[in-house]
């Protein structure tokens, strides 16, 4: 396959000035092993983009490198700088427990607490001690409407979490991140153990969503990326191949590479 | 298929022999326990036949009981097994209330006491103990050496101390709370002390106890504000035994008589002495023998004899 | 056609099965046995101590066999205080060493720890016991007061034995928080204590507990090292204060049973007390491994 330059794919007639997400010659490395090489994309407020590119391409470490989660993975080396309305996260003083508050995160397959529905939705507030008493309750209410929850829990709300289907569990999730007032959302292949019906409610949310958050979506499923994002990048071997407005980029892919991925010959 | 007459007969006479060996062999099995003892008492009667002319012993002895005994009796053993290498003896404590116990129940060839089996009660005695006296021994009060407050005390003094009337060294120009400490109640040298000390009353709930001589010297040794009582056997520098009544208890004041608290010792066996066992007592009462216990602080049997 | 028989056949099945069913047999023999035991143990102590269970025996207040007094109250009350204060000790220290060895701990320094703790496990009970003896209860004389034999030296001594397994299953049940949990704890901004405090000590509450428990048990069975340190009044009584003496179920029979008469009622009293003994720690037990089961369930 020929060496494809990616100088010129990148960040296309974006702007360069208003960037939610600023991230600048990002490099990972995992023991030896390089994970992201050279990466540089602006991620603008209020949109949604989505990260796709074959298994293994570094789409999880790109987004967990926006939250500093990839910090606490024993081994992992990070060089390069990650600007948030204009603050370089990864600055030696940066508050990495508020910088995780601003960004809300849901994971691949979802993960709630083994506690009630509502305390799963308090627990952000909690320790960040935002709220108290009928404050929380406010606070939980709000953010299960916004995730799209509510009507299904407001009558069981100490329940379990497990109580609930892998859909509802999702939206708990969702919930739950949204419930500490992020910026930021990332979202690690939200669907990817949901049925279609569950996967329709979350990805009708995401437009929503993104009229308050910035949201950025890993995902493989080319058909979703499609679907929901505004902008989309593609990357392959760690590298950001292509990166630019989601119909373009669908209909009319500058790289051979990111062709070949979307007609499937390859990922 | 028919078999032939000669065929018959041999299968016949194939059944009846395993028929009678079969009998013989199950009324043998049945009398081999006492076979194996019959042959087990050969032996030993031949072992002892042979032994009147060479005087060789062989066999195993388990002996246990009063740590006040323990110390001569180890040092007798050891002598013992250095003379007749083909014994070998095992020494024990546990207290005159286990030697007794344990003598009786079988479980020991010779128990050691310093508790007398017949003027001394016990409620149910075994009639077939058999003691031996080997030797005598007395019982001292005992504190730590740098205790200055007592130095002598009356028979009356120490009941009220162990009794628990005088609670505090301050009664004797000290301070700090006396730490009485006791025996188990099954100890030869607490019956010897309580004869002798404890006539009115009993001693004091609050006393810790302790299980041996050995380990009430080593107490005593280490708690500054400790008083105990102690084997005079046992006595040593790492102790300051008092006196009673203005007497010391030592060796030649018992031997007098001027230090008035005084006790046998004994070997006790169950029934009258297996040959080894007669042996070992023979040694312990044999000029050897009485010399090792005037060794080891003890009063040899010739001195009250 | 098949060829059934010979090489290979249903003939040799036959044979296999037959060994297949003594095998069965042989094992279940091998646990039945294990029953059995225990069930004959259980019965010997209670037809031994028969004679002497009643309300006298239990709620009787002294225990003085010379005057024919077999009363353990005080003894039962003693043995709780001694057993429950060691392992409030163990659990305040054994826990947040769990802790930070699951959570918090770099790993060379925990290399260095663990088989530390690991050695503490592998001291016999009596060599404890003697290093009560000889340095615990002089340094408790010393610097606090009182006799050096103590609950105090008691709970000391036994605090150490205990504390291996409870740091040790502790950090077990710690580190069997699923990881989705802690990520996600971790994600919303949670420290790293907060998530231990509200995410993983929750989740791990009963498998700690449970250890705590089973130490208890561990505990009150104690002997040897117990007796040492524990300072044993003739006459049994309750302890005070920390720096008092007492005598336990274990240290009582442990310092009659080498001249009890047999029969008497002394005997069957001792027999008493190891009975009695056997039920708190057979509930104590039991109580761990049922909440461990509805933790699990839960």
């Amino acid at each position: 396959m020929k060496q494809i330059s990616t100088k010129n794919c990148t960040h296309d007639d974006l702007m360069v000035n208003d960037a939610k997400i600023d991230v600048r010659k990002l490099n990972v490395w995992f023991g030896d092993n390089h994970v992201l090489k050279d990466i540089n994309l602006k991620i603008r407020e209020k949109t949604v983009t989505a990260i796709m590119g074959p298994s293994g391409c570094g789409k999880t470490t790109l987004i967990r490198s926006i939250n500093r989660m990839n910090d606490l993975i024993n081994g992992s080396r990070t060089l390069g700088e990650v600007y948030i309305d204009g603050y370089n996260i990864y600055e030696r003083n940066t508050n990495v427990y508020e910088l995780r508050r601003k960004i809300g995160m849901v994971f691949q397959k979802p993960n709630p607490f083994p506690k009630s529905i509502y305390e799963n939705v308090a627990f952000g507030p909690k320790i960040h001690k935002m709220a108290r008493g009928k404050e929380l309750d406010d606070i939980v209410e709000k953010s299960l409407k916004e995730a799209a929850l509510w009507d299904e829990v407001k009558d069981r709300l100490h329940n379990s979490a497990f109580s609930l289907s892998g859909g509802q569990q999702q939206r708990l999730c969702i919930a739950r991140a949204l419930a500490v007032k992020p910026e930021i959302i990332l979202m690690d292949e939200p669907c990817s153990s949901l049925d279609p019906t569950a996967t329709a409610r979350i990805e009708a949310l995401l437009r929503r969503l993104s009229e308050k958050y910035t949201v950025v979506i890993v995902t493989h499923n080319l058909q979703q990326a499609a679907r929901v994002s505004d902008f989309t990048a593609f990357l392959y071997m760690g590298k950001l191949v292509e990166y630019g407005d989601t119909k373009r980029v669908f209909e009319n892919p500058q790289s051979e590479l990111t062709e070949k991925y979307i007609t499937g010959e390859f990922g | 298929m028919s078999w032939s007459s000669l065929q018959k007969t041999f299968f016949a006479l194939i059944l009846l022999a395993i028929l009678v060996l079969g009998v013989h062999n199950t009324w043998t099995m049945s009398n081999l326990t006492s076979t194996v003892y019959t042959m087990q008492s050969t032996i030993d009667n031949l072992n002892s036949m042979l032994g009147n002319y060479t005087q060789r012993l062989e066999g195993y002895l388990t002996i246990a009981g009063s740590t006040t005994v323990l110390p001569i009796i180890q040092t007798c053993a050891n002598l013992f097994m250095q003379e007749n290498p083909g014994v070998v003896i095992s020494v024990s404590g546990g207290g005159s209330g286990h030697g007794i116990s344990a003598v009786s129940a079988g479980y020991i060839n010779i128990g050691m006491s310093s508790k007398n089996l017949t003027t001394e009660q016990i409620t149910d005695p075994d009639p077939d103990l058999q003691p031996v006296a080997i030797a005598l021994d007395s019982v001292a009060i005992i504190v730590h050496p740098t205790n200055g407050f007592v130095d002598d005390l009356t028979l009356e003094e120490v009941e009220m101390i162990f009794n628990g009337t005088i609670t505090d060294w301050s009664h004797f120009g000290g301070s700090g709370e006396i730490h009485v400490y006791t025996r188990e109640a099954g100890s030869g040298t607490l019956e010897c002390f309580e004869k002798f000390f404890m006539k009115h009353s009993d001693i004091t709930g609050a006393a810790s106890e302790k299980t041996s001589n050995g380990e009430m010297k080593a107490t005593i040794a280490s708690d500054p504000a400790g008083i105990g009582f102690l084997s005079v056997g046992y006595i040593d520098e790492t102790v300051n035994p008092l006196k009673i009544d203005g007497v010391e208890p030592t060796v030649a004041n018992i031997k007098t008589g001027a230090y008035k608290i005084k006790r046998w010792l004994f070997l006790i066996t169950k029934g009258p002495p297996t040959k080894i066992e007669q042996a070992f007592i023979d040694f312990v009462l044999s000029s050897q023998g009485q010399e090792i216990v005037e060794q080891q602080g003890y009063l040899p049997l010739e001195w009250f004899q | 056609m098949v060829n059934l028989e010979g090489k290979g056949g249903m003939k040799r099945e036959g044979q296999r099965s037959l060994l297949e069913k003594a095998i069965e047999i042989i094992l279940f023999v091998g646990a039945l046995s294990s029953i059995i035991i225990v069930f004959l143990i259980i019965a010997y102590m209670s037809l031994e101590a028969y004679p002497a269970l009643n309300l006298d025996f239990l709620l009787g207040w002294f225990w003085d066999p010379k005057k024919e007094m077999f009363g353990i109250f005080q003894i039962i009350v003693s043995t709780l205080y001694v057993g429950v204060g060691a392992i409030l000790i163990t659990t305040a220290i054994g826990v947040p060493t769990a802790i930070f060895l699951a959570e918090f701990c770099p790993r060379n320094v925990r290399n260095v720890i663990k088989p530390s703790i690991e050695l503490l496990v592998g001291i016999p009970t009596i060599v404890l016991g003697f290093f009560g003896l000889m340095v615990v209860i002089p340094f408790i004389r010393d610097n606090f007061g009182g006799w050096g034999t103590s609950v105090l030296a008691g709970w000391m001594i036994l605090a150490i034995m205990s504390l291996p397994h409870v740091i040790s299953i502790s950090e077990d049940a710690l580190r069997a928080v699923p990881n989705s949990y802690k990520e996600a704890a971790l994600a919303l901004g949670a420290t790293r204590w907060q998530t231990v405090k509200k995410v993983l000590l929750p989740y791990a509450k009963t498998g700690i507990l449970a250890s705590v428990l089973l130490a208890l048990g561990r505990v009150m069975g104690e002997t040897m090292a117990v007796t040492m340190v524990i300072g044993n009044p003739r006459v049994a009584w309750i302890p005070t204060s920390i720096l008092d003496r007492a005598k336990v179920l274990t240290s009582t029979i442990l310092l009659d049973w080498s001249y009890v008469e047999i029969p008497s009622m002394h005997y069957h009293s001792l027999f008493g007390i190891g009975l009695v003994l056997f039920f708190i720690v057979a509930l104590i037990d039991v109580t761990a491994t049922y909440m461990v089961k509805r933790g699990v369930i839960k």
